[in-house]
């Protein structure tokens, strides 16, 4: 039996270095400004709690758009490779969800965990704030 | 039990046929996850949103005798496509020689980083037992060959050299059974263009060129009963289940398949199998030849098998029977659709269609999740009494006569009028090839995507954790096989666990497809509306003969997904004075073509144009079901607004908005459908698809895409979110900015248009343009101006004689 690891070369290109690198420095430029003043970053979370998937057009009012700081934050967010990231699971419908965790490939297993909120919009923000914390623990940021 | 298993759907399954009339009978085949019993109800199905903010979830039981209760069992499906010859003498040689053309696309690992395993290339090979011979990719993704010794044991030799994703290689090995050797070798076949978006030049060659002598290497055992399988290995060679009629009516009697593992990914061509060892010269003579034609005479006797893929390429290339040119003449078949009319080692681009050159479509692509059928036995069956009203139905299952949704699932049907005519004045078209195209597309687990675009973190339901499991049971056309194509085929014959009442779906904020048009049916019932049920299907094989009995006829909210048969029947449905209603958006979109032998399977291919789920591969643009190009029907001449008067223009699968009425809707020709709607009134501004009636897919008229000349437009939406954006075929440049490729605080084409317009023979057709119009005729009890809108349309439609 062969038992040799075929690997692929250990370049910067083979592992998307070049998409990485201005991830970076995109999220460092446009997306921690939002998030370093715990005054401007209360803003913000407190803008996605009142709307967290959006909202419909009504006449006479203002399409209610995200701020530019909360849009640029949820796009990225919302950007988190599949694997370990967080979805919301249907306990009992219209009245109990729960956060599961991909697998991050088809055949995998969504393990749920034990936590339950009343409605989607409940879990869809507290998803938010888990994809939050993550993101600025990586910039070594406290929420 | 997990939590995952607890929540997960322990019941499901399909019917083996969609539309049917009284007196017919239809089988369903059922898997119960857990071997547990079930409880059965026939149901008409009328509303299925479940929102506690709309009318609830409706439904009417049938009484029927095959009510009851049913022992459960759990039917595995054996997905991923390969060719099987079946067993035969002949193709158990001592001494033999494989060779053929490979793409490999998963050598070692997935798009998903997942490693793939060991896939077949061309096996007659137990791998319970380890009995046989077969060439393969083995786990490193070298090109190796493997000899049973029995007892589940084998050996292995490879060409110690890495295969690569996407680069075509000459492979071939060969055994003599008196010298004991093996020479294998894998050498990459480049060209500009053979690889499609691979690469173009291998360089240093030797990281992936390998050939490689083997010696004192011992014969296999002497004979086995497995099929000879292209594309996978076997498991076992007695499944129970045959393939035989529809797709497979070529054969005399059914084949019994095996199961199947090892399964490749990537496409093959020219395979075949000799019974010496024949020398490199020999085996290049033999890779020659797209079947026997160069083959000299000599070396012919020593062919077992060549398959040549592009033999029966005839106007379309949709035959599943496999040609062996050689003198043996052991033909096989392709299960689970293998894709063919594909392009091969030796395209070169001057071609874009496999009728104009079948010689350079002579590979076939294998995918380890494609399914044809499920092939489930039958649990039972149901014939449909006479005089049962046409409508939408379902069998209704439950574990254990359990409610919980993960107990529970629905199987649905639909109900025509029967053979002697209609029984209504007016007509509905459910949009089965839509649903189709929408199947199983498992993005809430797959696509990173998904969530941009729908401004939400999915929500799964227990249907989408049984089919994250199954891996898809097959998948659907939103979706790309692991090896990063597009999937083109989609099939009825398996659970489609999307297509169900009380489905909340992925690309929208509630529903979507089946269960949003149920929204409609639920309406015209509330409305007290005689409505026929129709299929897309129906009207596919039928076509205008069918329509034209109806003085009105509607469709759901997203008829995207359209054959060349159907375009014509509602074309000549409009052009004899049909009246149509199309409250929907980005309707007769996408070119979609049923098997020639069987209905229940559809094909699409996303061409370089359009929005879409992925983009075909160079040179690959034409449906293996029909020979003709596929892709948008705006590139075919048959732009939506021809027929609809308006056309694709924006998408946003969030919140939706509402629409002003237009100059239009005052006029002596118009205003008698706004009878009881204020001048100033904004419609739908309410909703259960996003809380408005414009939403999700926006259409909008275009006097320079085809909008005939004297339609009047109604109405129009605004204050569509920044989510929205514009489709891409109407994106020729990309900018920042203003109109452009624009998102909906910035674009004036991001907008729903209501259109109406009069057509030959005292005809008319009236569209709204968004995909959540339907969602909004339930509001306040059904007494809402989206509701009046509809009803003034309809019954004015239905009144005989001139319109105003």
């Amino acid at each position: 039996m062969a038992t040799r690891r075929q690997s692929a070369p250990a370049t910067a290109l083979a592992r998307d270095y070049g998409f990485t690198a201005v991830d970076d420095y995109d999220t460092r430029t446009y997306i921690l400004p939002y998030l370093v003043d715990p005054e401007s970053r209360a803003k913000i979370i407190a803008e996605h709690r009142a709307n967290p998937r959006g909202a419909a057009a009504q006449p006479g009012v203002k399409p209610p758009n995200h701020s530019d700081g909360l849009k640029r934050l949820i796009d990225k967010l919302r950007m988190t490779p599949q694997a370990g990231k967080h979805t919301i699971v249907e306990i009992v419908p219209w009245q109990q969800y729960a956060i599961g965790i991909l697998p991050g490939q088809r055949g995998g297993v969504i393990k749920i965990t034990k936590e339950r909120y009343a409605t989607r919009e409940d879990a869809e923000h507290m998803i938010f704030l888990k994809r939050l914390k993550a993101l600025l623990a990586h910039y070594h940021i406290k929420l | 039990m997990s939590l995952t298993q607890e929540m997960m759907l322990r019941i499901t399954g399909y019917t083996d046929k969609c539309s049917v009339r009284p007196g017919d009978e239809l089988s369903f085949h059922i898997h119960s996850e857990y071997n547990e019993s079930y409880e059965a109800q026939i149901v008409r199905l009328i509303h299925g949103d479940t929102n506690p903010d709309g009318p609830g979830f409706k439904e009417k039981l049938v009484r029927a005798p095959v009510n009851g209760k049913y022992r459960g069992v759990n039917q595995p499906l054996y997905a991923g496509s390969y060719v099987m010859v079946p067993h035969d003498s002949r193709l158990d040689v001592q001494s033999f020689t494989l060779c053929a053309y490979v793409y490999p696309t998963t050598p070692v690992v997935d798009t998903e980083g997942t490693a793939v395993g060991v896939q077949g290339i061309i096996t007659k090979f137990n791998a319970t037992t380890g009995q046989g011979y077969g060439l393969f990719i083995n786990e490193q993704g070298e090109l190796a060959l493997r000899i049973g010794r029995g007892r589940g044991k084998f050996d292995e030799y490879s060409t110690r050299k890495p295969l690569f994703r996407k680069v075509w290689y000459k492979v071939s090995v060969s055994f003599d059974a008196a010298t004991g050797e093996v020479n294998i070798e894998q050498i990459p076949f480049v060209t500009i263009t053979n690889g499609g978006h691979g690469m173009s030049m291998v360089h240093p060659l030797e990281d992936t060129a390998g050939s490689v002598r083997y010696r004192g290497v011992k014969a296999p055992s002497r004979s086995n009963d497995s099929p000879l399988l292209i594309a996978a290995s076997t498991l076992e060679p007695h499944s129970g289940r045959q393939v035989g009629g529809l797709h497979f009516r070529h054969l005399d009697t059914p084949w019994e398949i095996p199961v199947h593992t090892h399964k490749f990914n990537g496409k093959i061509e020219r395979p075949k199998l000799a019974n010496c060892a024949l020398s490199s010269a020999q085996i290049e003579l033999l890779l020659a030849s797209a079947g026997m034609e160069n083959v000299p005479g000599e070396l012919r006797g020593a062919v077992v098998g060549a398959w040549d893929f592009s033999a029966n390429i005839s106007d379309n290339a949709a035959s599943t029977h496999i040609v062996d040119a050689s003198v043996n003449t052991l033909h096989g078949v392709g299960i689970n659709l293998p894709v063919r009319g594909v392009t091969g080692f030796n395209w070169s681009s001057d071609y874009m269609s496999f009728r104009h050159a079948p010689q350079e479509y002579g590979a076939i692509h294998f995918h380890d999740e494609s399914v044809d059928d499920a092939r489930w036995q039958p649990s039972f069956t149901f014939k449909v009494p006479k005089g049962l009203k046409s409508g939408v139905y379902a069998a209704r299952l439950r574990v254990n006569g359990a409610t919980t949704a993960d107990c529970e699932d629905y199987v649905p049907f639909f109900v025509r009028p029967p053979a002697d005519g209609p029984t209504a004045r007016i007509a509905l078209v459910m949009a089965i090839h839509s649903y189709l195209a929408y199947a199983n597309d498992n993005l809430s687990v797959n696509s990173v995507i998904a969530q941009l675009l729908t401004g939400q973190v999915p929500l799964l339901q227990p249907g989408d954790l049984l089919l994250n499991k199954e891996r898809g049971y097959g998948l659907g056309t939103y979706t790309s096989y692991r090896d990063g194509w597009g999937v083109n085929v989609s099939s009825r014959l398996r659970p489609i666990l999307n297509m169900r009442p009380k489905y909340i779906h992925v690309l929208s904020p509630s529903l979507w497809q089946f269960n949003a048009d149920l929204h409609l049916v639920d309406w015209l019932e509330a409305m007290k509306y005689d409505v026929d049920i129709l299929t897309d299907e129906d009207v596919q094989r039928e076509g205008v003969a069918l329509l034209k009995q109806y003085q009105v006829l509607l469709t759901g909210h997203h008829p995207e997904y359209m054959s060349e048969q159907q375009m014509q029947a509602y074309h000549d449905y409009q052009q004899q004075g049909g009246r149509f209603l199309y409250l929907a958006a980005n309707g007769f979109y996408w070119v979609c073509q049923p098997h020639p032998q069987n209905p229940n399977i559809v094909e699409v291919r996303k061409g370089d144009n359009g929005t879409r789920a992925w983009t075909v591969t160079p040179g690959e643009y034409c449906n293996a079901f029909d020979g003709k190009h596929g892709g948008l029907w705006r590139v075919r001449g048959r732009v939506m607004s021809k027929l609809l008067g308006v056309t694709f223009t924006s998408f946003g699968l969030t919140y939706s908005s509402y629409y002003r009425r237009a100059p239009d809707s005052e006029l002596p020709e118009t205003q008698w459908m706004f009878k009881g709607i204020g001048a100033n009134e904004p419609i739908g501004n309410f909703g259960l698809v996003g809380d408005g009636a414009a939403g999700l897919e926006l259409d909008r008229y275009d006097l320079e895409l085809g909008t005939p000349h004297r339609a009047f437009l109604l109405a129009h939406s605004e204050g569509h979110s920044d989510m929205f954006v514009t489709v891409s075929e109407e994106s020729t440049f990309n900018s920042r900015g203003y109109i452009a490729a624009g998102t909906g605080d910035n674009n004036p084409k991001t907008r729903a248009d209501i259109v109406y317009y009069k057509t030959p023979n005292d005809g008319a057709t009236f569209s709204v343009g968004s995909m959540a119009w339907c969602g909004s005729l339930s509001h306040n009890k059904y007494n809402n101006n989206v509701s009046k809108l509809t009803r003034n349309v309809i019954d004015g439609f239905l009144k005989n004689g001139p319109l105003p």
